[in-house]
């Protein structure tokens, strides 16, 4: 995705899962600085983030669906 | 505002509210003075609608003060930081700390706001161990009512006066008819202080089924029964109408329902069983469950005179009079009070080969409906379809004959 | 990395291929120019005024609905006509008015706030065009059919639709043209995007116009084949006798709604986030202050388009749909506030502190804000499922998704307008016509839709063309705004059209245009060339403030 300017050399502040995931979850959250964006588009790579994305969106439906769960079971219904 | 009557004081308000766009905060303080049925949601007669309501205020007084917060920020910015008072623009533009906040913060107010709800929509959910059941069919453009195990059911129309005041050009004043368009034929008549329950389908497209003072809205479904319930607190007569576009009528399917006391209610469903009974006229009906209730006040159409409960043979008078009546309730709306229908969506009756033909083509065609036109089967009775055959056979200069309720049933379910 | 290669080979494109007979003469004359044009800004031009045109049909239809609803009874038509007013209204404002004109500011801006030359694929882009115009004369010639137009709801539902006579598969077929221009536009602009920035612009260095519209072609890619599935199930059902909707053949009229709002609700995000990217775009340059929090707005609107495809059934909650589907909707439906919370908090926050002027963009802008967030305000309030039984159907809607999409969807595409057609013409509009102009649609936007609040909550449901008596007076109020709103919008068309076509004389605009504007559009001459990026410009920091740090 991000094309162009980085030569394709092996990029030594490749982002840890870790990163990657945090990334993910304050993009779910909607607020971002503007450093770890920096890194993000220069060392990041799009296809993780893409499958980091749809994991954790998975996550998020299933949070919701026990959160659901709790409620219902706690009602008695 | 002392002076003006309660409308134009009203109709000031919202356009100077509408002008400075910050109506919403009007509706509230003016709801301590003026009648909340005209501009917000009403309270209404169960505990359920009360919890709403209460939720619909909570809800929209967080908006207020949110709004109020930003905009208040916004707009002295606007004053404040404009060029000719504040020359040079600061130059930050970042600030995760901030920005983490003011996300945590509408979170926590979400969660404020989604425990009451949660609460109130399980609430709602739960219909078990309800004292009655009622099942409500839609059809286009109309209301059936069963009382489910109690062998009583009847049909709810728009009222004639109101039916007859909408029709395109019709030089009637709505203003001059009562509950236009929120007054029926037929009532649902229901006990207070009892745990209603109702199920609710459809037999053509989907409608919806909203009385707003209990709170109940669901969509009826063909193929569908869905579920709610009300418990009414306070007798009274509570109004709605169909609330999914059904078709060129759905503006015109009212439904009404009248709480009364238990003993009434009774009374009134004993009335309806034994067929007897100044309110409960049935025009014509052959099956005795299908008896007509006319607990509506202002419900002309129950004058109509009692029928036998199966007539071998009906006298040409009291077919065509049962027959323009049904005619003007359930057929006119496409093919007009002057049978001329509305080409090409909607055939003439006059000249028709249909209705200059064979009987049983006629009665089949009502019975099972064509293309545009529903089957009428499940909703009339033997005894309607008849009428309203030999009305349309003996009327717009069309002279083909009478048609018995004996010659439906024959041809029922062929 | 292979993109880094592929953006020198297509450098390489533009030195030898594809433009070297286009270096050699302008435009075609007369008609022609428009019909086999393959410039982006020719299309734009194009684009933009079909959505002038189908806004201008569009409106005349919400105004005989206006008209029939002045008083109740039924004055001037049948309820059918009615019925067909509402369904094609909709049809027109949404798939003729607001994404053609979205589509339209793309394809003038950009590939010119990228650095690009043009789309990635011209002639595509011609073809997505001039299908609209066959498929609005199918749509709005079905007025005219015996049976006449559609009349079930923009939302199509079955079994009522299929009550359509001869104007349904004109309705489906239509639909396939709109999805199949929609596609195309969405496609050309993600290549566009992601392939052909120039040198330097790194998606961090994008203007946020580019990213909004990156995700909205995403949406429309994901979605416009949903809905295509949908209208032909419709077809086949109505003409091939397949039960996928009929309940008697062992179908379900309940999954047609599931797919269609699958659709509608990314849709909804369709027709918003563009206005997001061309509100963050004018907001900075009249505070001539940077954006607050470009990465948090990015990320909001990603955000924002995941969540749109896991809330659809709150358009459904009086369905009869389960509890738990019923909370879980709920739950994430609210959370969608969150991150529109964030954009609108950084808008303001965008603001503070910075040195406003007020010409007609950022009036248009800053109203956007405003009035975008009553509809954000009572969005919300519909989010609460038990409460929605209330608010369904009523007119309390009709005003929530009239003040999302008027002062939300067009005020921006209006706003987008002004601020660019300086560079597009090459001349200023008039400056007092457009404040005219705008306090005119503010307070008449107002007065047509905050009147509908009142009346839905009081129990006034929608698309009835008749009404119970109490609701006359808001109903008469709200009539008055929308004929006042309407004679307006004439203002700025003639503002526009000056502008076009009668610039002789005209006070010429610099390249900058706007003394707080940044990006590469406004590093070329006003007007813009005809062609312009020809060689990729070189993108340096200064045109990009947002990304400093």
């Amino acid at each position: 995705m991000n094309q162009g300017v980085e030569p394709p050399q092996p990029d030594p502040d490749k982002l840890t899962l870790l990163q990657t995931v945090g990334s993910v979850l304050s993009s779910f959250f909607g607020v971002q600085s503007g450093r770890h964006r920096q890194r993000d588009f220069q060392h990041g790579s799009a296809p993780k983030f893409i499958a980091v994305g749809l994991v954790l969106t998975a996550l998020l439906i299933l949070t919701l669906w026990l959160v659901v769960k709790l409620v219902l079971s706690h009602a008695g219904m | 505002m002392p002076n003006l009557s309660p409308r134009v004081n009203l109709v000031l308000r919202s356009i100077v509210a509408a002008l400075l766009g910050l109506g919403s905060s009007f509706a509230a303080s003016a709801a301590d003075t003026m009648d909340n049925a005209y501009w917000n949601m009403p309270k209404g007669v169960t505990e359920i609608s009360h919890r709403v309501w209460w939720l619909h205020m909570y809800a929209f007084w967080i908006c207020v003060v949110i709004g109020v917060l930003v905009f208040g920020v916004m707009f002295y910015s606007l004053f404040a930081h404009r060029r000719s008072k504040h020359p040079v623009a600061a130059t930050f533009h970042e600030s995760t700390t901030v920005e983490i906040a003011w996300t945590i913060a509408p979170f926590l107010i979400l969660i404020a706001m989604a425990v009451p709800a949660a609460s109130t929509l399980i609430k709602m959910y739960d219909t078990r161990d309800s004292d009655l059941t009622i099942k409500i069919t839609g059809y286009q453009w109309k209301w059936q009512y069963e009382y489910v195990d109690q062998g009583v059911s009847f049909f709810a129309t728009l009222e004639p006066k109101a039916n007859a005041a909408r029709q395109l050009h019709s030089g009637i004043d709505p203003r001059t008819v009562p509950n236009y368009l929120h007054d029926a034929d037929n009532y649902l008549v229901l006990p207070v202080g009892k745990k209603v329950r109702f199920l609710l389908t459809s037999d053509d497209v989907i409608h919806g089924w909203w009385v707003p003072d209990l709170a109940v809205k669901k969509d009826a479904i063909p193929g569908y029964i869905n579920e709610m319930w009300a418990k009414i607190d306070e007798p009274g007569i509570y109004r709605g109408q169909c609330t999914v576009l059904c078709g060129r009528d759905h503006c015109f399917m009212p439904i009404v329902v009248k709480a009364v006391s238990e003993p009434e209610y009774e009374q009134w469903l004993a009335q309806q069983k034994s067929g007897s009974g100044a309110a409960a006229a049935a025009p014509a009906a052959t099956a005795p469950a299908t008896t007509e209730v006319a607990a509506a006040p202002a419900a002309p159409a129950a004058a109509a005179p009692a029928a036998a409960a199966a007539p071998v043979k009906l006298s040409h008078d009291d077919l065509v009079k049962n027959g323009e009546k049904i005619y003007s309730s359930t057929c006119a709306a496409c093919h007009q009070a002057t049978g001329q229908g509305m080409k090409p969506a909607f055939p003439a009756l006059v000249g028709s080969k249909v209705v200059a033909g064979p009987v049983e083509g006629h009665i089949t065609q009502i019975l099972k409906g064509k293309n545009a036109m529903p089957p009428f089967g499940p909703s009339l009775s033997d005894a309607d379809v008849a009428a309203v055959a030999t009305y349309e056979r003996n009327s717009w200069g069309n002279h083909s004959g009478d048609v018995q309720p004996a010659q439906v049933a024959a041809l029922r379910g062929k | 990395m292979a993109e880094a290669h592929a953006h020198d080979d297509h450098g390489h494109d533009h030195s030898h291929d594809g433009h070297d007979h286009d270096h050699a003469h302008g435009p075609d004359k007369g008609i022609m120019r428009w019909i086999k044009t393959t410039n982006h800004k020719d299309l734009g031009t194009l684009y933009l005024w079909f959505s002038a045109t189908m806004f201008i049909i569009g409106g005349l239809m919400s105004l005989a609905i206006r008209a029939e609803l002045w008083q109740p009874g039924m004055q001037y038509m049948d309820p059918e006509l009615f019925n067909q007013f509402t369904t094609m209204h909709a049809l027109v404002m949404i798939f003729g008015g607001v994404m053609p004109g979205f589509v339209g500011l793309a394809n003038w801006m950009v590939p010119m706030t990228i650095g690009a030359s043009d789309l990635a694929l011209p002639r595509v882009n011609n073809w997505g065009f001039w299908i609209l115009p066959f498929a609005f004369t199918l749509l709005l010639s079905t007025f005219f059919l015996p049976g006449g137009a559609p009349a079930g709801g923009w939302t199509i539902y079955p079994p009522l639709v299929l009550q359509t006579g001869n104007s349904f598969p004109l309705l489906v077929f239509a639909i396939h043209l709109m999805g199949i221009s929609s596609i195309t536009g969405a496609i050309n602009v993600v290549v566009t995007i992601l392939n052909m920035r120039a040198p330097g612009m790194t998606l961090l260095k994008m203007p946020l116009f580019a990213w909004s519209w990156l995700i909205t072609a995403y949406l429309l890619i994901a979605v416009m084949p949903v809905l295509a599935g949908a209208v032909t199930m419709l077809l086949t059902d109505k003409y091939f006798g397949t039960s996928f909707f009929n309940a008697a053949g062992g179908g379900d009229p309940v999954m047609f709604e599931h797919i269609f709002w699958f659709f509608g609700h990314p849709e909804v995000y369709i027709l918003i986030l563009p206005s997001f990217g061309i509100i963050s775009t004018i907001i900075p340059t009249f505070a001539r202050k940077p954006l607050f929090g470009y990465a948090s707005m990015v990320y909001a609107m990603g955000s924002i388009a995941f969540l749109s495809f896991i809330v659809w059934a709150h358009h459904m909650f009086t369905v009869g749909i389960p509890l738990a589907g019923e909370l879980f909707f709920m739950f994430s439906t609210m959370l969608i506030a969150v991150p529109t919370g964030v954009k609108v908090f950084n808008w303001v926050a965008t603001m503070w502190r910075g040195s406003m002027t007020y010409e007609t963009p950022m009036l248009f802008a800053v109203a956007f804000v405003f009035l975008f967030s009553i509809g954000g305000f009572s969005g919300l309030m519909l989010a609460l499922a038990p409460v929605d039984f209330q608010y369904h159907n009523t007119y309390f809607v009709v005003a929530h998704f009239h003040y999302v999409l008027v002062p939300g969807a067009v005020f921006g595409i209006i706003a987008g307008v002004y601020y660019w057609i300086p560079k597009w013409t090459g001349v200023m509009y008039n400056e007092k016509l457009g404040k005219l102009h705008f306090w005119w649609s503010v307070i008449w936007i107002n007065v047509t839709f905050f009147p509908q609040h009142f009346v839905g909550l009081a129990g006034m449901p929608r698309r009835i063309p008749d009404y119970a008596v109490q609701f006359t007076d808001f109903n008469q109020i709200s009539t008055i705004g929308a004929f006042l709103f309407f004679i307006g919008q004439f203002v700025f068309f003639y503002n526009i059209l000056r502008c076009a076509l009668f610039r002789k004389g005209m006070k010429p605009a610099t390249s900058r245009v706007w003394e707080g504007a940044y990006g590469l559009e406004w590093t070329v001459p006003s007007p813009a060339p005809y062609h312009t990026f020809e060689d990729p410009p070189h993108v340096t920091d200064a045109e990009s403030p947002w990304a400093a740090h």
